[in-house]
């Protein structure tokens, strides 16, 4: 095995063993499964309400009783009268009881529950009830049924959505915009949560390494060249792993999810574009490298361990900041966001907010992704030339001024 | 073989190395001594490649030191450093991968070396429960394990009690008689004299000495005695050529200004017949290493 191989396996294997690793891995998973587990509990202690119905008008309660009940409610079909209704009411065998009386013509209906009872939606319920009550008054008055239907067919009213992308009339399902920017946020948070987690990762084990003097054995076994790469590969692999573990995690989640928790109901994997997955995985990858590569550069600058954290604060405030704003840019298109959203370290937070929102165009989007490719490309250079450069100084000062050939 | 010619790095006016040449043959040791900031470490990094030299080169069997080179080499930093939280395994199995032997040699070898420096604990142990001086041997391990042929051990003695001193000083022999080529630097004249085949120290960068144990003790004369006899302290201070005495025990060490000093020293105490002891040598190692530290003091 390359010498290379051998420590892109050895950061993996480090940080495959760590706990903070792990548990920032699981965190989607985690997350997926708790909404889950709400929603089950939810639904587990939400059990449908029994209830029966009792009324002076006995074609009608048989009506009502055959009604369909969408799964809202139960009726105990042998309780006919008041009283034994009030009794198992009391007795907790029921949620509540409908009452309904027909006199004069005037149909009334009361539902009577315990306070603690399972809660009932009533809307069937009410439905079923005004049906009934139509359908018999349409009876006394000797409508034909033809004629009915045609007294209570809605008039039709549609909503249209649509966004405009490069110019041009974009189609989307309906709630495509609002899944896009649904992900692109929580995206945008776990990019930022990421990329501070690798950045002082990285800074960490590289001042840990010069600090305890490790490197002073690394650097004479493999050049701080191939050592370089094979860490930023190292992380890239881990950070790889992430996104598959996010994307499987929020994959099956939304599947499962969608169909048991209110607020994700009509919220699928199709109304995403594909495009969407595809940015946002680029600038995932890209940012945090970016960030990764930058991270590395300022641990093999410092002297101590210790000193990591001063070191790498501007990196991080800058990482606060690019998330920052991109809640600004979700409602704002204005220069600075527009140019923002270009500039390599800000642009993987603004630009898939920005594209979401429908304020920048795909060629945008991924022309953002190159300059920040690039950036990339170019840091990494530079930063295993200060790397190379720096790891064996524990000199205090000419950071950047010394230019030793090792 | 290990050739250094002419190596000269500054640092500042007082710091680095100057104009430092030596051979280290297969199969031989080279005791590097001299003070904190004498140039040992230093020309361990321009041995390494890690320091470029200004002047001078260092070669090894003829040609420089590269990346290519570095599975032969075993280095033992002077600050010991390792990854707590790792297992000797992990640990021992890391550095040897980035020497070039995979982790299954590194393992069937491990055990072995665990019992030859006497390591306490298994080898699933993490390296952050264990003792400072078994660290130190966990360090130890991990430089040699691969068998390099050119070892540099930076202060290896420090740290270890006798015991295990001895336990390092058998592993280097042994490793010196599988062809190795070894420098190592110590502050333990004993270490340096029991082990080395030559030696060099260095004050201020500069080389003050160079050549084996006995040529180096050679250069100062017999010039030390050790003396137990009827002759006192007065008379012995009063002894034309001797400069200096001091009674240690039930015996007399006179510094001589002259070995030659020392034939009248042996008449006048054997004037009466016999006596219990009369040793005349040169100065020892430490002693040598105090006078040449010395001389930069004055």
């Amino acid at each position: 095995m390359s010498k290379f191989n051998v420590i892109v396996r050895q950061v993996i294997r480090k940080n495959l063993k760590s706990p903070a690793y792990i548990f920032s891995l699981l965190l989607p998973v985690i997350l997926i499964a708790a909404v889950a587990l709400f929603a089950f509990i939810n639904k587990q202690t939400n059990q449908t309400p029994k209830m029966a119905i009792v009324s002076d008008n006995p074609a009608l309660r048989t009506a009502l009783v055959a009604a369909p009940t969408h799964g809202d409610y139960k009726v105990d079909k042998k309780i006919v009268d008041h009283k034994t209704a009030e009794k198992k009411l009391a007795h907790e065998k029921l949620d509540g009881y409908l009452t309904v009386t027909t006199q004069n013509n005037e149909f009334k209906a009361v539902y009577r529950q315990r306070t603690n009872a399972n809660s009932l939606d009533t809307d069937t319920l009410k439905n079923n009830f005004s049906t009934l009550k139509i359908q018999q008054t349409a009876q006394q008055l000797g409508l034909k049924p033809e004629q009915l239907k045609q007294l209570f067919a809605p008039a039709t009213y549609q909503t249209q959505n649509v966004a405009y992308r490069n110019g041009v009339v974009h189609k989307q399902k309906s709630n495509q915009q609002g899944a896009n920017i649904a992900i692109a946020v929580a995206v945008t948070f776990l990019m930022y949560m990421f990329l501070i987690q690798y950045a002082s990762l990285i800074a960490q084990e590289t001042a840990t390494e010069k600090g305890s003097h490790i490197m002073e054995i690394l650097v004479s076994s493999v050049s701080p060249t191939t050592q370089f790469f094979g860490k930023i590969t190292g992380m890239f692999c881990l950070i790889i792993l992430q996104v598959v573990v996010a994307l499987i995690a929020a994959g099956l989640g939304i599947n499962y999810l969608h169909q048991n928790v209110s607020f994700i109901k009509g919220f699928s994997l199709d109304q995403i574009q594909p495009g969407m997955i595809g940015l946002l995985v680029s600038f995932f990858i890209v940012g945090i490298m970016l960030y990764t590569v930058m991270a590395a550069m300022l641990g093999a600058l410092v002297t101590r361990q210790e000193q990591v954290g001063q070191a790498l604060s501007p990196l991080t405030t800058l990482g606060l900041v690019a998330y920052v704003v991109s809640f600004i840019a979700m409602n704002s298109n204005s220069l600075l966001i527009r140019i923002g959203s270009f500039v390599p370290f800000l642009s993987q937070s603004l630009m898939p907010v920005r594209y979401a929102v429908g304020n920048a165009s795909t060629l945008e989007a991924w022309l953002a992704v190159a300059v920040e490719l690039a950036t990339l490309i170019v840091l990494a250079f530079i930063a295993v030339r200060v790397y190379r450069n720096h790891v064996l100084d524990y000199s205090h000062k000419r950071w950047f001024s010394k230019k030793e050939k090792a | 073989m290990l050739k250094v010619t002419g190596l000269t790095k500054k640092f500042g006016p007082k710091r680095g190395v100057i104009d430092e040449s030596f051979t280290i043959e297969e199969g031989q040791i080279m005791g590097l001594i001299g003070q904190n900031g004498a140039g040992k470490t230093t020309t361990f990094r321009m041995i390494l490649n890690l320091l470029q030299p200004d002047h001078g080169s260092v070669t090894w069997n003829g040609h420089h030191l590269s990346p290519a080179d570095y599975n032969t080499v075993g280095f033992l930093p002077e600050e010991r450093g390792l990854y707590t939280r790792m297992t000797i395994q992990e640990q021992v199995v890391y550095f040897a991968a980035l020497r070039g032997q995979s982790a299954k040699v590194t393992k069937q070898k491990l055990p072995e070396w665990m019992e030859k420096f006497a390591v306490k604990g298994k080898v699933t142990d993490k390296i952050k429960d264990l003792s400072k001086g078994n660290q130190q041997k966990v360090q130890l391990i991990a430089t040699l394990i691969h068998n390099p042929k050119l070892i540099i051990l930076d202060e290896p003695f420090s740290g270890l009690d006798p015991v295990n001193a001895q336990l390092l000083e058998d592993s280097i022999l042994e490793m010196k008689t599988n062809g190795a080529s070894i420098i190592f630097s110590s502050h333990d004249m004993a270490n340096v004299e029991r082990v080395s085949d030559t030696l060099l120290m260095l004050r201020n960068g500069e080389t003050v000495l160079n050549g084996t144990p006995q040529q180096i003790r050679e250069q100062f004369g017999n010039t030390r005695i050790r003396l137990r006899s009827p002759l006192t302290f007065e008379v012995l201070q009063q002894f034309p050529g001797v400069t200096d005495v001091e009674k240690r025990g039930n015996a007399y060490y006179l510094t001589l200004a002259d070995e030659a000093a020392g034939v009248q020293v042996f008449e006048a105490a054997t004037a009466q017949g016999y006596i219990p002891e009369f040793s005349q040598e040169p100065p020892s190692l430490d002693e040598i290493f105090r006078i040449e530290v010395g001389a930069d003091h004055e």
